[in-house]
């Protein structure tokens, strides 16, 4: 049975690198043909994977801003300490030195009333209602910086809570609460975001899935035939995966041109508002390698999501 | 070449198509296979092409049992076989030349090759200088030839043609079988599958007959 079984056998001295490689680019730039042919039937499933695709990757680049951002605020674990009203000046460069000389303490910094009030007309838009007031409604203010090695929050609290003993003292304040909450939120948004790019990769992988298997539906009769004049299984399925990779590569490059053109035009309001902050802030592009990841990510779902539905569809044929 | 034994098919939720089929034939024969429409003909033709399997029985192509082929080489086994069809089952979006390229494509043959052949391929059928003609644009009979050189750019050593003639008028019909004639002179094992008995019994040929899925006559 061995040696009748051997008549027929997969031809391996026909195979031939050089034919090889010209099926391929044969198949590779057929597809690419079919959608010059309906253009906007393309066009459409590109735009719909591009747009799904740039949610998760838009989402992304958000946080990774804002985490910039709050890395550039240099206000690690920054304590201020606001002093009754009835403290004098002079009192208040006395305390202000002791604190200094405190070994948990690193440096400080006195902010008197006068240069407190005179931030705030600056800046808070209040200007003309404060020259109202009789008063300097504000107290001075002495900003801690710690020592570097005390950096966990129980630590803090506790220099804190030593602070607050000074009668002198009306409020303490610790800077970096908010920023360790916003720090706290953006992993949590992280997270979130990789949940929602498993959802919409999903999502994309049933668009390209779907639109390949009406391809399929268009050109049952090209399949029959070319099973009938005796194709591989391998031969049908190539310039399906090739659409799929087409989609996916195009769907992906495409999410990034939208989420870079989005940063873009956020770019000129953002650094407007980072002036009037004084910061330098400037918001940041997709980075090259993310943006390489993203497509990539694309087109093994666009190739993925061709190849379940036609071999699927040839498996129901040879049955 | 080509052998039955035994072969029965029958179609889940319906009658049988086939009944204990046996017959042979040789290499480098040609003959007819007839019977109404409904005798079977076209499932005979579908096991031989491994489109369908028997339910029972053997089919022997070149003493291999196709019935018995795994998945994986059925398309191997399908490029021995040139098969013609009533319907043509061209690609009508695509030219003369693309659509008998591609039995050559599939085999994986260089471009030069594939030139070579299709043109020999189109010279034998009478379409020369029609390679990039769309077969819509051509008659009835032109786009039969042109399922037929498809069928034999490949040089199979078997030729199936299921009513290759039966949209086509007398003369043209006469033409088409003058082909399969020449094929066969030149070594090619050929069965036609038909209902025109006079043209048939005109050629002279060995003529396999069926009725309701039983050989009843062999003869010729």
């Amino acid at each position: 049975m061995a040696s009748r079984r051997s008549s027929i056998k997969k031809p391996m001295q026909t195979f031939n690198l050089q034919s090889y490689i010209h099926i391929h680019l044969h198949t590779f730039f057929a597809s690419l043909g079919r959608f010059y042919r309906a253009p906007f039937n393309f066009m459409m499933t590109v735009s719909v994977i591009a747009i799904t695709l740039s949610l998760p990757s838009g989402l992304l680049v958000s946080i990774s801003n804002l985490k910039s951002l709050s890395d550039k605020i240099d206000l690690t674990n920054n304590i201020s300490i606001f002093l009754q009203q009835s403290v004098t000046f002079q009192q208040a460069v006395d305390l202000s030195q002791l604190l200094e000389n405190d070994d948990k303490i690193a440096k400080t910094t006195l902010i008197s009333k006068q240069e407190a009030l005179q931030e705030f007309r600056q800046y808070s838009g209040f200007g003309s209602a404060i020259s109202v007031l009789n008063d300097n409604p504000l107290p001075h203010v002495i900003q801690i910086t710690p020592i570097a090695s005390l950096n966990n929050p129980a630590q803090l609290q506790q220099l804190v809570d030593q602070l607050k003993q000074r009668p002198s003292i009306q409020l303490v304040q610790m800077d970096m609460g908010w920023l360790s909450r916003l720090q706290g939120i953006l992993d949590i948004a992280q997270r979130a975001v990789i949940l929602i790019t498993v959802l919409l990769g999903f999502a994309v992988l049933l668009i390209v899935s779907n639109t390949i298997r009406l391809e399929l539906q268009n050109r049952r009769d090209e399949i029959d035939i070319t099973r009938l004049v005796g194709a591989t299984r391998s031969f049908i399925m190539r310039p399906f995966i090739y659409s799929g990779f087409w989609y996916g590569f195009l769907g992906g490059v495409l999410a990034c041109i939208l989420v870079n053109l989005s940063v873009w035009l956020l770019d000129g309001p953002s650094s407007s508002l980072a002036q009037l902050y004084s910061s330098s802030f400037t918001i940041d592009y997709m980075t090259i390698s993310h943006a390489l990841l993203w497509v990539l990510f694309s087109v093994l779902l666009g190739i993925v999501g061709s190849w379940i539905v036609v071999s699927r569809y040839l498996s129901e044929l040879e049955r | 070449m080509l052998q039955f034994i035994n072969v029965s098919k029958r179609y889940p939720g319906g009658g049988d198509a086939l009944k204990n089929v046996s017959f042979e034939i040789k290499q480098g024969e040609m003959a007819f296979l007839t019977g109404h429409s409904g005798a079977g003909k076209s499932t005979l033709l579908k096991l031989i092409a491994l489109l369908e399997r028997s339910t029972q029985g053997q089919v022997m192509l070149d003493n291999q049992n196709v019935g018995r082929l795994s998945k994986r080489l059925v398309p191997y086994t399908r490029r021995k076989i040139g098969m013609i069809f009533q319907d043509h089952r061209l690609l009508h979006d695509q030219t003369v030349f693309d659509n008998v390229s591609l039995p050559l494509i599939i085999a994986g043959f260089n471009r030069h090759e594939i030139k070579r052949r299709v043109r020999a391929a189109l010279d034998k059928v009478g379409l020369l200088g029609k390679e990039q003609r769309y077969p819509i644009t051509l008659s009835g009979g032109e786009q039969q030839r042109i399922g037929i050189a498809r069928a034999v750019v490949n040089r199979p050593p078997m030729i199936l043609a299921d009513e290759p003639t039966g949209n086509l008028d007398p003369a043209l019909s006469e033409e088409i079988m003058q082909l399969f004639v020449q094929f066969n002179q030149v070594g090619v094992t050929v069965l036609i599958a038909s209902h025109d008995i006079g043209l048939i019994q005109q050629m002279g040929y060995r003529t396999l007959q069926l009725s309701q899925g039983e050989l009843v006559q062999a003869h010729g």
